[in-house]
């Protein structure tokens, strides 16, 4: 009974509170939200990395997808390889091997590279990454 | 007048006034750091920029890297139309007129090398050739002893680069004899790090980190935060050893036996090279960094003091006041100077 | 048509600005909610006294409520305040955008039309304070954005937040509706 008289009054206030404007409004911001909500759903989230030979950009690669690709570095090919939103380098020829020891990095402007080959991948993520704590590494 | 209007053009005037405020950066803003990195001197090299508009920091950053890409033309060795590489063709003995700009970094690096009594030297190329530490395939042995033995021989203690200013400030420098070529090195990477800094500078960018393989200046901050620094574990390279939390105008250079070395028989080989023995430096160190002003400068303290050693290091570290070291041994074992800032977080893996 | 002379309308404009401050400090108060969620209840005030005194009296109230709870609760220029102060400019702008569109003749205080139904194609109290609700929002994420997080991420709580605001802004809407109906008027 109670629950009744509740939800009627809440009927009529809503119905004698509000113009025909009003309502036209509220439904009006509500279609808007949801417009905005579906646009931000549709947008590509995730990361990307950029791969550059001699500074020079090959590819943007995008993490969503588990795949390898080759670059020609001075040093004959190198494999790149991205799985599980992560990404790394594989070099066949390079005096030290850096960028296959540096194994998968996947954080927003994390780097990985192999110098003598001119190959550099950096990830750029379109969402700040808090994890990274430092601006730069002393070494 | 209607009180309406008037509260209307108060709200407004405080919006547009806050707007204002923001739009002339009166009020510090918290933007994201833009960074950009690219291959360079043989190494990565990354500029952040804090606190600026999107594409004024990227005019900046693209005039910074085109500074640094003028200055490996001059500076490397490894480049042979470079202007240290023209130097080092010519037959010894003989004067070379150099730009005032190689001249005066010269002078710079002669005077240190005065001052560590030799333990600092521009003249190493030929040996750093002999070990291969730059060379694209790493021959994973220590050279012959009698190539060594013949280098050690040949290379003056004294007077290995003569460096000479004429009456009209024209540079001019002589090589004393083939044990002697110059590789500037450390000197030339902290040199290209103040230049980029000051590139940056001129283009309006209060808050940077110019960063060339580690080794960094910053300037300014991130508002009320500072740039945070980390300090690679010299014995595990994915461990961060302490923090330095910079901000204002300093350096921060690091020389270390682990960024280039091999592994023989359990001893380390490392590109830190002792002219007086023609090895690589052992003075039970692992890593150096220092603190200060100028990036060129205490990039070949950090070196020297490498190769000094803990003790005499420090003493050399004194003759340049503001200059602040943080010395790591090889058994993880940290000694600092007083103002040297960082904090530490952990101890060091020991060996 | 608004103008603040009598000593009522002060009187009034003093228990509004009285009720929103307390409000405001009960809501930063409550447990559970973080400083980002909040049912805004104290703007229903400000609202009331858009409806029943004018703009002026609104904006009276706004700047009141934001000054003096920040001064009690110790918060004065810190952070939060600027949040505050964004959000109620915010909300203070889209009122005075409204003002043309409003139907205010059934609430004032001292109305010299007095009718009985909201005109239909103007706005009452819920449409108004929807659109001032998410305009305060809006304001928010935009100052929050510039001064503190300073990273396009909360953007991506925006959604919620629009969607949030949406049903605050109605409800208090409603409230103010329901208490404006109950006040004397001149009537």
């Amino acid at each position: 009974m109670a629950r009744r008289l509740f939800s009627k009054s809440l009927y009529y206030s809503l119905h004698e509170a509000t113009s025909y404007l009003d309502r036209l409004t509220i439904l009006l911001c509500f279609m808007a939200i949801i417009g905005i909500t579906a646009t931000f759903m549709l947008q590509p989230h995730g990361n990307q990395a950029v791969v550059t030979l001699d500074n020079n950009l090959i590819n943007t690669i995008s993490l969503e997808k588990d795949a390898h690709y080759y670059v020609n570095g001075h040093l004959g090919p190198v494999r790149v390889e991205v799985k599980n939103q992560q990404i790394r380098i594989v070099e066949y020829d390079s005096p030290r091997m850096i960028g296959t020891r540096t194994g998968w990095v996947q954080h927003n402007g994390a780097i990985t590279a192999c110098l003598p080959c001119g190959v550099v991948i950096r990830v750029l993520g379109n969402q700040e990454d808090n994890s990274v704590n430092y601006d730069s590494i002393a070494r | 007048m209607n009180r309406n209007r008037l509260s209307i053009i108060v709200t407004s005037g405080i919006a547009l006034f806050l707007a204002t405020a923001l739009w002339l950066d009166l009020i510090p803003r918290a933007h994201t750091v833009y960074s950009d990195t690219r291959l360079l001197m043989g190494t990565l090299v990354s500029i952040s920029v804090w606190g600026h508009p999107k594409g004024k920091a990227e005019t900046a950053m693209q005039k910074a890297f085109a500074e640094f890409a003028r200055l490996e033309e001059v500076l490397s060795w490894q480049r042979p139309t470079s202007e240290v590489s023209q130097v080092n063709q010519v037959s010894r003995e003989t004067w070379v007129s150099i730009s005032t700009e190689l001249g005066t970094l010269l002078q710079r690096g002669l005077l240190l090398g005065q001052r560590s009594e030799g333990a600092f030297s521009m003249a190493l190329q030929p040996l750093t050739q002999l070990w291969g530490f730059s060379s694209e395939h790493q021959d994973e042995k220590p050279p012959a002893k009698e190539k060594l033995d013949r280098w050690l021989r040949l290379y003056p203690t004294v007077d290995a680069i003569r460096l000479m200013q004429k009456e009209d400030k024209s540079f001019h420098v002589q090589l004393a004899n083939s044990a002697v070529g110059l590789d500037l090195g450390a000197l030339g990477k902290g040199y290209a790090i103040d230049q980029a800094i000051s590139v940056l500078r001129k283009e309006g960018i209060a808050n940077a980190i110019v960063d060339a393989g580690g080794d960094l200046r910053v300037i300014g901050s991130k508002g009320s935060n500072p740039w945070r620094i980390g300090l690679q574990n010299p014995r595990q390279k994915d461990q961060i050893i302490s923090m330095s939390q910079l901000r204002g105008d300093i350096a921060m250079m690091t020389s270390g036996d682990y960024e280039r070395f091999f592994l023989l028989e359990n001893i380390r080989y490392h590109h830190i090279l002792d002219p007086k023995t023609a090895e690589p430096a052992r003075t039970g160190l692992s890593s150096v960094s220092v603190q200060g002003k100028n990036a060129a400068e205490i990039n070949g303290l950090s070196t020297a003091i490498f190769v000094l050693g803990v003790e005499k290091g420090l003493r050399l570290l004194k003759q340049y006041p503001g200059s602040e070291a943080l010395l790591i041994s090889e058994k993880g074992e940290p000694t600092r100077t007083p103002a040297f800032i960082a904090d530490w977080l952990q101890e060091p893996i020991k060996q | 048509m608004s103008r603040i002379r009598q000593p009522r309308q002060v009187l009034w404009i003093a228990y509004l600005a009285a009720a929103a401050t307390g409000t405001h400090m009960l809501e930063t108060g409550l447990p559970g909610f973080g400083p980002w969620i909040k049912p805004g209840l104290a703007n229903t005030f400000s609202l009331i006294a858009l409806f029943r005194l004018g703009y002026a009296a609104a904006v009276v109230v706004t700047v009141v409520r934001i000054l003096v709870s920040s001064l009690v609760l110790g918060t004065l220029f810190s952070p939060t305040f600027m949040m505050s102060f964004a959000g109620g400019s915010g909300a203070l702008l889209m009122m005075a955008l409204l003002l043309p569109l409003m139907d205010r003749s059934q609430f004032t205080m001292n109305g010299e039309v007095c009718s009985q139904a909201l005109n239909k194609w103007l706005l009452g109290p819920v449409g108004v304070s929807l659109l001032a609700s998410i305009a305060h929002i809006v304001m928010q994420l935009v100052v929050a954005w510039l001064l503190l997080i300073g990273h396009s991420g909360i953007f991506f709580a925006l959604p919620w937040f629009l969607f949030g605001s949406w049903l605050t802004g109605i409800i208090n809407g409603l409230l103010a509706y329901m208490i404006l109906k109950n006040l004397p008027t001149g009537c």
